[in-house]
């Protein structure tokens, strides 16, 4: 069964050099897109939109894991605070993802977990702080 | 067609008068017409909840024993000012928390206040021979505090301006994140719905009108500060940051619905404050003036990346546009973001239109006009001589 899902990678120093990319491609068959790529002196994360049959990425995720690489399902990285937030819409604009929409009939802001890449943006352009990170 | 204060609240009384939010008699006013809709609607309710930093709370503790009369006082750590009675303090809503600074403040220790939470209460004082303590610690709660009512000296902005940014960095401005570029662009006001834009010119508005405040009842207290009467007007509303109102009520008996801690980042703290005024048909050019629609409002946008007080307006978007999700700026199309909540506006003008309909608040006379005339100074940096 074919299966898509959006993974958050943690590099750590030791780690960062790892070709992952190219082992899900060539060994796993597993599609990924990458949505986040960032490297620093305390390692690095990947976002990864990856599509996939669902044993290879089962083995694909055991193979990463087993490098040290700290491999988490983004289901609720970035999450809202539904009694927080006051729709007003500071966060449409500055998403690159276009996860936030207006619905033009009520005026409500809709927040779509599908699309969010978990960049961030929206935590700090959120002054009710509804929009919060999952910590792990 | 002519209707007074007086028949408005009888008709109130009886169950017999209509009633309309200011969204509503806009199609109400397309299908029949200013005279017809005057003839039928005896109030416009209006709304808005945004960001206004101009706010705080009154607070009396009531006398310990030994009494204290509070020189410096910290409520959940956030300073407050004491310098007047001994123990009657202010909260200023922009306050912040010290240490750390930008995620605590005055608003969500109103906030807490509000939702019924216990606040630590800090003081200390010199003391004295009537006031013979020094220092106090204890927790206070909106139920052991005998006075408790917010003081706005400024809310409910006329208008505003649009916020853009040329720089090549982003900014974190109190209109929001502004990506760099002119990437983005945002707005704060309820537009349509606005209580000030429905009533251009303060006609029914004034000293002494009771209004929707936080959830309760309040009323309009003086002019707001940096009242402006001086801005252009388009279609019979000011393009730009304009008219204002002070507001006090009683924060026993607010809703964290309709009160809400803001923090801005890098900028500070603020709060979301709600407020509707209900707009009497005292005649058909009020109702005229209520049925103004987002089409004919406009902001003008402003370079917040220029760091003075002389910046340009670079355009007018229409409230419309701005509510479309885009403008075109340079041709070229700006995402857009509405920093006040149009939702919570909706919700608040049609709380209002409940409190009348159930015959539970009645409309006032103001007891004094505000200013027809005001324009706010700058500060300039004077020596004595030059000014005496």
């Amino acid at each position: 069964m074919t299966v898509r899902k959006k993974y958050l990678l943690a590099f750590t120093p030791e780690n960062a050099n790892l070709p992952v990319i190219a082992v899900l491609v060539q060994k796993f068959g597993i599609i990924p897109n990458i949505m986040q790529a960032k490297v620093n002196e305390r390692g690095g994360r990947l976002v990864l939109d990856i599509e996939g049959d669902s044993e290879s990425l089962e083995n694909a995720k055991a193979h990463i894991l087993e490098q040290g690489v700290e491999m988490k399902e983004l289901d609720r990285h970035v999450f809202r605070d539904e009694w927080r937030c006051i729709h007003c819409g500071a966060c449409v604009s500055i998403c690159p993802a276009e996860a936030f929409h207006v619905d033009m009939e009520t005026y409500e802001v809709r927040f779509n977990p599908e699309k969010c890449i978990a960049c961030e943006a929206c935590i700090n352009a959120c002054s009710p702080k509804a929009m919060k990170l999952e910590l792990w | 067609m002519k209707r007074s204060y007086e028949e408005i609240n009888e008709k109130l009384a009886n169950g017999d008068a209509v009633v309309m939010t200011a969204e509503e008699v806009i199609g109400l006013v397309d299908s029949v017409g200013v005279e017809k809709a005057a003839a039928e609607v005896d109030v416009v309710t209006t709304g808005t909840f945004g960001a206004m930093c101009s706010s705080g709370a009154f607070l009396n503790f009531g006398h310990s024993d030994p009494p204290i009369k509070m020189g410096n006082i910290w409520l959940n750590d956030v300073p407050a000012y004491t310098g007047i009675a001994a123990v009657d303090c202010y909260i200023g809503a922009s306050e912040m928390m010290e240490g750390d600074g930008e995620e605590y403040g005055g608003a969500h220790v109103i906030e807490d206040l509000i939702e019924g939470k216990a606040v630590k209460m800090r003081a200390e004082s010199v003391g004295s021979d009537c006031y013979p303590r020094k220092e106090i610690e204890t927790f206070v709660s909106l139920d052991t505090l005998n006075e408790a009512y917010m003081f706005n000296p400024r809310n409910a902005y006329q208008n505003y301006a649009v916020g853009v940014n040329s720089s090549p960095r982003t900014l974190f401005t109190y209109m929001g994140k502004l990506l760099p570029r002119y990437k983005n662009a945002t707005y704060s006001s309820a537009g349509q719905l606005s209580p000030l834009l429905n009533d251009p010119q303060c006609r029914t508005v004034g000293l002494g009108t009771r209004i929707f405040l936080g959830g309760n009842e309040g009323y309009v207290s003086w002019q707001g500060t940096q009242f402006n009467t001086t801005h252009p007007t388009r279609n019979g509303v000011p393009v730009g940051n304009s008219r204002t109102l002070a507001v006090i009520g009683d924060l026993k008996g607010m809703s964290t619905d309709y009160i809400r801690a803001l923090s801005v980042h890098n900028y500070g703290i603020s709060i979301a404050v709600g407020i509707g005024v209900p707009i009497p048909i005292l005649d058909e050019d009020m109702m005229r003036a209520c049925a103004i629609k987002d089409e004919e409002i406009y902001a003008p946008v402003i370079d917040y990346s220029v760091q003075s007080r002389r910046r340009k307006t670079l355009a007018e978007v229409s409230y419309a546009d701005l509510r479309s999700g885009t403008i075109e700026l340079f041709d070229r199309k700006v995402k857009t973001s509405s920093l006040s909540s149009y939702p919570k506006a909706k919700a608040i003008a049609a709380e209002l239109k409940n409190w009348l309909d159930e015959g539970r608040f009645e409309i006032s006379r103001p007891v004094a006009p505000l200013p027809s005339e005001s324009k706010p100074k700058p500060l300039n940096i004077s020596t004595r001589e030059e000014l005496e």
